[in-house]
C-alpha cells in the first residue's frame, strides 16, 4: 500500500518510470477486464489503452486517484466498458462470430469446452452494470471475493450475493438462449 | 429467487473459489445439488472467459501512454513559462488596485470636513496640489478654491451639527458684540475670544473656532486684511499656511503706526500741523532713495491696503520733494502707478509752498525720527 502511494506520488509528478511501471503492473489486469466483457481482443486492447490515458489524464486534472491506482484504474474500467456498450449497443454480439478468425487458439479452446461464447457474452447483456462489472473482475482479471469489494466499495457478503444472482441469472439467460 | 439456493450457491462459489472440485462441492448439497451444477459450470466457464493480452498488444499500449506522458510534460514547461507572464499580470492588475484604491480614497476625502477619517489625507492632497502649483498662476485659483473650500467645510459642520475645531477666513459682514457673521457664518464671539484692536465690518478676518449649534464658537480672531475687495485673491494665499499670518500682520500694522506718527510728528511740530505730514514722508523718501529698492516696495505695499498705499505714495511724493529737480525720479514713479501721480501732485503742490531750505533742514530733525520707523519697513520687506 505505502508502495503504491509512493508510486502514485511519483505519477503525479510524471515520473515517466513510475508512470511505466504502472502500466506494466496493470496493463493484464484491465486487459482481462475488458477481455472478459468484451467481444473481441481489438475492442479489449482499445478499451484498456484508453483507460490508462483516462489515468494520464486524471494526474494532469489532478482529479485523481486519491489512493489505490488499482481501485481508480477499474473504476474507469467500468465507465469506458458502460460507453462503450452504450455506442455499440448490441452490435457487439452480431459481430462477434464475423470477426473471431477461424482456427484462433482461444476460440479453439473455448469451443473445444463447448463454452458458447456468443451465448455468454449475450447472455451477459441482461445483468446490471453492477453484476457485470464484478463478475470481470471475479472472474476477468480474477481478483479474490475480498479485493472485489474492496474496488467496488461494498460488503464481501454483498460481492457474494451479488456474484451468485448474476451467475444465476446468466445460466438461466444461456439456458433460454439455447 | 429461492432463498436457500442463494445460500448454498454463495457456499458453493466460496468453495470452488478455494479450488474445491464442482463434484465435492454438489456432494456437500445433495437436495439441491441438480439446480447448483449448471451455475458451478457457469462459473467455471466465466474463470475461462478471459484472455491475456499479447505482448505486442501490451507494448504499443505501452508507447502511446508514455508518449501522452512526454506530450503533457511539454504543457507544465510553457506553464511555468507563462508563470512569469501570469505573475507579472498579476502584480501589475496588484498595483492598479491599489493605485484606484488610493485615487478612490483620495476622491472620497475630497468630500470629508474636519473630524472625518479622510480629512487628513484631504489636507495633505490640497497640500501637496498648492505644493505642485506654487508660483504658477493656477496657484491662486488653487488657493481661492481652498479658502472656499473651507468655508463650506464649516457650512457642512454646521449643517450636520457637528461640534469640530475649524479654521477658517473671509469678510466680517456685521459686527455686533456677541455674534458676527462671516462669509455668511455665524461667529459667536465670548469673553475668552482672543480679538484684534481694530475690528470692522469689511475686514478679512481668520477665526479660530469650534463649531456649536449652529455657530461658530470663536477661539480667536485675527485680522488679515482690513479691507477685502481687492487683497481678497491674496489674502487667501495665507490662509492655508497659518504660519505666514503673524508676519502678514506686522505689514498692516506699521501702516497703523505710519498714520499715527504725523499725528506724533504734529504733536512735536505743533506750529505747522499741515506741512509736517509731507516733511515725514520727505525723510521717508530720502530714506527710500537711499535705499536701492524703493521701486519694489512701492510696487509691494500698492497691493498690500489702502494704508500701505498712502505710504507707498508718501515714499513716491518724497522722492519727487526731495529730488524736485530730478524729474526723472518722478517719472519712474508715476510709471509705477497713476493714483501715485495724482497724489504727487497734492504734495507737490504742498511742498511748493514750503520752501525747500525749510523742508531740508526739518529733514534733519526728522531723520532720527525716521530712522526709528524705517526699520519697520524693512520688516516687511523682509517678510
Amino acid at each position: 500500500m505505502v508502495e503504491e502511494i509512493n508510486l502514485l506520488k511519483r505519477a503525479q509528478a510524471l515520473d515517466e518510470e513510475a508512470l511505466a511501471e504502472i502500466h506494466d503492473t496493470y496493463y493484464q489486469a484491465v486487459y482481462r477486464y475488458f477481455s472478459f466483457r468484451m467481444p473481441d481482443p481489438q475492442t479489449a486492447e482499445d478499451l484498456t489503452s484508453e483507460v490508462f490515458l483516462r489515468f494520464l489524464k486524471a494526474i494532469r486534472d489532478q482529479s485523481a486517484p486519491p489512493n489505490t491506482i488499482q481501485g481508480w484504474l477499474f473504476g474507469a474500467a467500468k465507465n469506458v466498458a458502460r460507453e462503450y456498450y452504450r455506442r455499440s449497443n448490441k452490435m457487439e454480439v452480431v459481430a462477434i462470430t464475423d470477426q473471431i478468425p477461424a482456427g484462433e487458439s482461444s476460440l479453439e479452446h473455448k469451443i473445444s469446452k463447448r463454452l458458447d461464447v456468443e451465448a455468454m457474452m449475450k447472455g451477459m447483456e441482461v445483468l446490471t452494470d453492477d453484476q457485470k462489472h464484478v463478475l470481470a473482475l471475479r472472474f476477468g482479471y480474477g481478483l479474490p471475493i475480498r479485493e472485489v469489494a474492496a474496488i467496488v466499495d461494498k460488503s464481501e457478503a454483498a460481492v457474494k450475493m451479488l456474484q451468485a444472482r448474476a451467475i444465476m441469472t446468466l445460466t438461466k439467460q444461456m439456458e433460454l438462449q439455447s | 429467487m429461492n432463498r436457500p439456493l442463494e445460500e448454498a450457491l454463495v457456499e458453493a462459489l466460496d468453495l470452488l473459489e478455494q479450488g474445491t472440485p464442482i463434484v465435492k462441492i454438489l456432494a456437500r448439497y445433495p437436495d439441491l445439488a441438480d439446480e447448483l451444477r449448471p451455475f458451478l459450470m457457469t462459473a467455471r466457464e466465466l474463470d475461462q472467459l478471459a484472455t491475456p493480452a499479447s505482448t505486442d498488444a501490451q507494448e504499443a499500449s505501452k508507447r502511446e501512454f508514455l508518449h501522452s506522458v512526454a506530450s503533457m510534460k511539454v504543457k507544465p514547461q510553457k506553464s511555468a513559462v507563462t508563470w512569469l507572464r501570469e505573475a507579472f499580470v498579476f502584480s501589475l492588475a496588484l498595483l492598479l488596485i491599489l493605485f484606484f484604491s488610493g485615487a478612490v480614497m483620495a476622491v472620497s476625502s475630497g468630500t470629508a470636513v474636519p473630524g472625518d477619517a479622510l480629512y487628513g489625507t484631504k489636507r495633505f492632497i490640497e497640500q501637496t496640489r498648492l505644493n505642485y502649483s506654487a508660483g504658477s498662476e493656477a496657484a491662486a485659483a488653487l488657493i481661492k478654491e481652498l479658502h472656499q473650500e473651507r468655508l463650506d467645510e464649516v457650512r457642512t459642520l454646521l449643517s450636520r451639527g457637528r461640534s469640530e475645531t475649524v479654521t477658517f477666513s473671509g469678510e466680517v459682514e456685521i459686527l455686533s458684540p456677541e455674534r458676527w457673521l462671516v462669509e455668511g457664518i455665524p461667529v459667536e464671539i465670548t469673553s475668552s475670544t482672543i480679538l484684534p484692536d481694530e475690528i470692522e465690518t469689511g475686514f478679512m478676518v481668520q477665526i479660530k473656532g469650534k463649531t456649536v449649534a449652529g455657530a461658530v464658537l470663536a477661539e480667536q480672531v485675527d485680522v488679515i486684511a482690513e479691507r477685502s475687495p481687492e487683497p481678497d485673491p491674496n489674502n487667501p494665499q495665507i490662509q492655508p499656511t497659518p504660519d505666514i499670518l503673524p508676519t502678514i500682520e506686522p505689514l498692516v500694522i506699521p501702516e497703523r503706526p505710519d498714520l499715527i506718527l504725523p499725528d506724533n510728528a504734529s504733536q512735536t511740530d505743533p506750529t505747522e500741523p499741515l506741512p509736517q505730514p509731507t516733511v515725514t514722508l520727505e525723510d521717508d523718501s530720502t530714506h527710500v532713495d537711499d535705499s536701492a529698492g524703493a521701486g519694489e516696495n512701492d510696487s509691494q505695499d500698492s497691493q498690500e491696503s489702502e494704508d500701505s498705499q498712502d505710504t507707498s505714495q508718501d515714499d513716491g511724493r518724497g522722492g519727487s520733494v526731495n529730488s524736485s529737480n530730478h524729474e526723472s525720479d518722478d517719472s519712474q514713479d508715476d510709471g509705477q502707478s497713476e493714483d501715485d501721480s495724482k497724489s504727487e501732485d497734492d504734495s507737490q503742490s504742498e511742498d511748493d509752498g514750503q520752501s525747500e531750505d525749510e523742508s531740508q533742514s526739518e529733514d534733519n530733525g526728522h531723520n532720527e525720527n525716521e530712522r526709528e520707523k524705517t526699520p519697520e519697513p524693512e520688516e516687511i520687506d523682509g517678510s
